[in-house]
């Protein structure tokens, strides 16, 4: 049972300093006390991520979140106020997403034994002791949103989770060790990883598409 | 110029240890004194710098992606069902 070291009167909010106001924010809705200022200001957060982990898919980026809301509102007790609110809607979308695939058992699970293996070798990965990266960075600036959406929604399950929370949702290495349950070496290992996937991917599409011109 | 020619040397942090921490330096995960290191060497070192400066843009870009917005009539959808739950 939550505690509640407060008493506020019915319909209204307290408030947490950052936020709005008492008069600004409309009456509580909601019956589990704190979910509507804690949990429910990331309801686009999740919706995002949700999107990213089904690979673009509205439908399912939809029923994901819904679940995601209605897990974390039965489960509201178990959440300690004034934690990171947002790692663990993350952690509960994520699990929904994995027992969805389960069911749907389209594809294999994706064997991880070797994206384990660099766990503290960053140093040793071949890119870094080459010349500068082709081509330079002005060429990042060529792309529209939908597109690098597109070409993270493409990448590897292990990589695409670990470069949304960090690049797309600004995740601390610690919130997404957390929020995927693996240890700040692999975090690290598969941003590392993901990200020159995501950029080699992004330039095999800009070459295509023509903005780099011909060789 | 490859990496390792700059002439970084004594106190000063080398370049493939830079190189091995670019993304914890662009992430903001190193503590005060490692981000400084890394920073001082950037700024002088014409090998190291490239690498940084590509995966800032980088780092920039994908970070300034306007990402999908929450569809109101999910957002009500979800309330309607929060609200419905007994307690």
């Amino acid at each position: 049972m939550k505690a509640s070291t407060v008493a506020v009167p019915a319909g209204a909010v307290r408030n947490r300093g950052a936020g709005p106001g008492i008069e600004e924010m409309p009456p509580r809705r909601l019956k589990r006390e704190g979910f509507e200022e804690e949990a429910v200001p990331h309801m686009e957060a999740v919706y995002r991520f949700a999107l990213r982990l089904a690979q673009g898919n509205t439908a399912d980026a939809e029923d994901l979140t819904q679940e995601t809301f209605l897990r974390a509102y039965r489960a509201w007790d178990t959440f300690q106020s004034g934690t990171n609110a947002r790692s663990w809607l993350f952690t509960i979308c994520r699990n929904a997403f994995l027992r969805r695939r389960e069911r749907q058992a389209r594809r294999p699970e994706t064997m991880e034994s070797q994206l384990e293996v660099e766990l503290d070798s960053v140093a040793s990965e071949g890119a870094f002791g080459e010349p500068p990266p082709d081509p330079e960075r002005a060429f990042f600036e060529s792309f529209i949103d939908e597109e690098v959406l597109r070409q993270v929604d493409l990448l590897p399950d292990e990589f695409r989770e670990a470069v949304v929370l960090s690049d797309l949702q600004g995740l601390s290495y610690a919130d997404i060790a957390r929020t995927l349950e693996i240890p700040i070496g692999t975090v690290r290992s598969r941003l590392f990883r993901g990200r020159r996937l995501l950029q080699k991917a992004l330039y095999d599409y800009a070459r295509e598409a023509g903005y780099l011109g011909r060789d | 110029m490859l990496p390792g020619s700059c002439g970084g040397g004594g106190d000063d942090v080398s370049c493939p240890e830079v190189l091995a921490r670019l993304w914890d330096f662009l992430d903001r995960e190193l503590e005060t004194r490692g981000e400084g290191a890394v920073r001082e060497h950037l700024d002088r070192c014409q090998a190291c710098y490239p690498h940084f400066d590509f995966h800032r843009a980088y780092h920039e870009m994908v970070r300034r992606c306007r990402q999908e917005s929450l569809p109101p009539e999910l957002r009500t959808r979800i309330f309607q069902e929060l609200l419905s739950e007994e307690r």
